[in-house]
C-alpha cells in the first residue's frame, strides 16, 4: 500500500509502523461509520419487536453452521 | 395478598406504553448524534407527550408504574396491589 502520509508525519511515525525491512508500510486500523440519515421508521409496536425503529438497522439473529463444523 | 389482576385492557395499555417508550429511547439515541434533525425531534416530543398521557391513564386505573416518588398513591398503598412479574400468567 502506498503511504499516504506526507513527509512531515512520516518522520514522526514510530519506526515499527513505517519502515519494515520489506520496505512495505503498514497502517493502523481506523474505523469508519457512515452518517445515518433518518428516512422512515417502524410503527412503535413493530419497532419494539425489531429492537430498533430504523428498518435499515434490523439485524435479526439467525442460527448458522459454524465455520469448519456443525452448529452445536 | 389481595392483588388486583390487571385485565386485558390494562395489558394492552401497558404494551402500548412499552412500545411508545421504546420509540423515545431510540429517537433519543438518534438525536444524541443528530441534534439538528428537527423532524426527529418533533417526533420525539410527540412520543413524549403520548407517553405521559398513556402513563397517567394507566396509573389512574391500575396503580403506579414506578415507585420511590414517581407516582402518588391513593389509600390503601397501591404499589403492592398489582401482581409481581413472577405471578403473571398464573
Amino acid at each position: 500500500m502506498e503511504n499516504r502520509y506526507p513527509e512531515y508525519y512520516l518522520s514522526r511515525m514510530p519506526h515499527r509502523y513505517g519502515n519494515f525491512p520489506t520496505g512495505r508500510s503498514f497502517e493502523l486500523a481506523e474505523a469508519y461509520i457512515p452518517y445515518q440519515r433518518y428516512t422512515t421508521s417502524f410503527s412503535p409496536m413493530e419497532a419494539l419487536q425489531a429492537g430498533t425503529m430504523f428498518p435499515e438497522l434490523v439485524r435479526p439473529y439467525e442460527k448458522k453452521e459454524c465455520e469448519g463444523g456443525k452448529a452445536r | 395478598m389481595n392483588h388486583t389482576r390487571t385485565d386485558n385492557a390494562g395489558k394492552e395499555l401497558l404494551d402500548q406504553i412499552r412500545a411508545i417508550e421504546f420509540m423515545t429511547v431510540d429517537l433519543n439515541l438518534y438525536l444524541d448524534t443528530h441534534p439538528n434533525d428537527c423532524r426527529a425531534m418533533n417526533e420525539y416530543n410527540c412520543y413524549v407527550r403520548q407517553l405521559q398521557a398513556l402513563k397517567r391513564e394507566y396509573e389512574m386505573q391500575y396503580g403506579p408504574l414506578a415507585n420511590f416518588g414517581n407516582a402518588m398513591s391513593t389509600c390503601p398503598w397501591r404499589w403492592i396491589e398489582e401482581p409481581w412479574p413472577w405471578e403473571e400468567g398464573i
